[in-house]
């Protein structure tokens, strides 16, 4: 089967075709990043007026790249949440619109699920069960998922989501906007000796904090000043905190629950750091250690596309309301 | 008559309509924040009812706006995806242009300034006049004023509509004479006003990737 994937949650527009025999046969991406630059961060209502200019000709070129009609869709998926509901809003009109004239079901997509099943895209893809590890800008979450469509959180942020903290951290060091991978960059020139900041929450539990590292980031900078190199230092320091507590969860969650796959997915599964990391904890606990390729870590619609299929595979039915989750647990 | 389906959700209301074979059918009903629930449903039962399938249409139209942001791009996206799928143009009619209308074909006011509240001490101001086929055709374009940037030179035999006269009426009482209390978009006017641009050709008529919203508040974020 075919399948037309549209992701418009936040301030990416993804479109992409999978098709169940031949794999993916296209995706596309359009990044509103300088949209929202000059107000350092998402703005909704700006968010939502990129994605309905943006949509349909996204929809063109993957068609045309793909050498696929309309005729030839046997389904179109879509990201209904979580996310900026006016975002959702788009994609979801769209693709039910599409559904309704072409007769072919328009199947809700959770988020979160489509950046868990992104491995999947992959030539050796992991099996269920297995644990997944999900770091993105709203999101950290330790997840056991036992078979298709079967999740259960094991453990989530009780504040400030990793990549958040990464932006947030790298607002106060004075890095341009979206400050997450500008950090990681800088942190490699960072003096691995100078500062140590402390991790949260080790002693129990598979739960996260990061708001206490930002704010230990930040008295840093205040105490001792923004020298280029004290900057280095700060966010060298900060993203071995930040990366040792995700390894230090990932470990426990193993060992607890004898996995065997771990599933990295999310905007932060991209951070070379955290790979490194959790590529040596793999080998010591004996685990494989699975992620996306750069390019779907962050939003695409490829893994909307590859969860919409798996969801039709399975049957889902669907109807003809505009459906939108902008708070979908998993 | 062109065989043309309009949708609206500018306003609380929720509405769809049809032309072929020289009459009109429509669906009208009140519901705020519910439009993705009702608008999909309304449009398959009224072309079911009509024996149409999208592929015979002309022409797909709706309410560009001004109105509720969310409402004009849910339309936009409705509109787009429809036209998209059926290979159809699409014609973006102003929600302020149907408001007209309504009154036009209701009434019989052939002269109207159409006020929408935009919220922020502003509103969405259009002139309208009826032409001699009895279609309200803009006579300056619509935009975005605060109600003391109103101008009523040679405006003194039109009437007002829409829902800012309610909202700014000490102000505007003191310039007119008369309004009528209409806020509510309908579909109807708007495929009546759509199937006038489709005879004519206008460059209104689109693809589907130029069906966008018409929002006139252009500023809607702080640094």
């Amino acid at each position: 089967m075919i399948i037309l994937g549209i992701e418009t949650s936040c301030d990416e527009t993804g479109v992409a075709i999978y098709d169940t025999e031949r794999h993916l046969l296209a995706h596309k991406l359009h990044s509103q990043i300088k949209l929202h630059a000059e107000f350092g961060g998402v703005v909704p209502e700006l968010a939502s007026r990129d994605h309905v200019r943006k949509l349909l000709p996204l929809v063109k070129e993957v068609l045309l790249e793909a050498e696929i009609t309309l005729q030839d869709l046997d389904a179109i998926a879509y990201t209904a949440g979580p996310g900026l509901v006016g975002a959702l809003m788009v994609g979801a009109a769209f693709a039910k619109s599409m559904g309704l004239v072409l007769k072919i079901p328009a199947i809700p997509v959770h988020h979160m699920e489509a950046h868990l099943l992104a491995p999947f895209l992959e030539p050796s893809p992991p099996q269920f069960p297995f644990l997944a590890l999900l770091v993105s800008g709203g999101h950290t979450e330790l997840i056991e998922a036992s078979s298709f469509g079967e999740y259960k959180i094991l453990g989530e942020t009780l504040d400030d989501a990793v990549g958040e903290a990464f932006d947030k951290v790298a607002k106060i060091l004075g890095l341009p906007y979206p400050g997450g991978p500008v950090l990681a960059k800088l942190a490699e020139k960072g003096n691995k000796n100078r500062f140590i900041f402390p991790r949260a929450m080790l002693k129990r539990g598979l739960n996260f904090s990061f708001s206490g590292l930002k704010t230990c980031a930040l008295q840093h900078f205040k105490e001792f000043g923004n020298a280029e190199q004290t900057k280095a230092d700060i966010a060298f320091a900060f993203q071995e905190a930040a990366v040792d507590s995700l390894v230090i969860k990932c470990r426990r969650a193993i060992k607890e629950h004898n996995f065997t796959q771990l599933v990295v997915a999310g905007g932060v599964s991209a951070n070379t750091r955290l790979r490194e990391q959790l590529n040596i904890m793999g080998k010591e606990a004996g685990v494989v250690v699975y992620y996306p390729r750069l390019e779907f870590c962050t939003d695409n619609g490829a893994m909307i596309a590859y969860a919409g299929a798996r969801h039709f595979m399975a049957g889902k039915k669907t109807d003809m309301e505009i459906k939108v989750y902008p708070r979908w647990e998993m | 008559m062109a065989k043309i389906l309009a949708i609206d959700t500018s306003t609380d209301a929720c509405s769809v309509a049809l032309s072929y074979d020289n009459s009109i059918c429509d669906r009208f009903m009140m519901a705020p924040s519910a439009h993705t629930k009702f608008i999909l449903p309304m449009i398959d039962e009224i072309l079911s009812e009509a024996d149409l399938d999208y592929k015979q249409l002309d022409a797909i139209a709706f309410g560009q706006g001004p109105g509720s942001f969310t409402g004009i791009r849910l339309a936009a996206s409705v509109a787009q995806g429809l036209a998209f799928s059926s290979k159809l143009p699409v014609i973006g009619i102003s929600t302020l242009r149907a408001l007209a209308q309504e009154v036009f074909v209701e009434l019989g006011l052939a002269q109207v300034l159409v006020a929408q509240d935009a919220r922020m001490q502003e509103v969405y101001w259009g002139e309208y006049r009826a032409d001699s086929f009895e279609i309200m055709q803009a006579i300056a374009p619509d935009r975005l004023i605060r109600p003391s940037e109103a101008n009523f030179d040679h405006r003194e035999d039109f009437v007002g509509i829409g829902s800012g006269f309610g909202v700014y009426q000490e102000f505007f009482a003191k310039n007119m004479v008369k309004f009528v209390a209409k806020q509510y978009v309908q579909a109807k006017y708007v495929v009546q006003l759509a199937a006038d641009d489709f005879f004519k050709g206008k460059e209104k008529v689109v693809v589907a990737e130029k069906a966008l919203p018409v929002y006139l508040r252009e500023k809607v974020a702080w640094v």
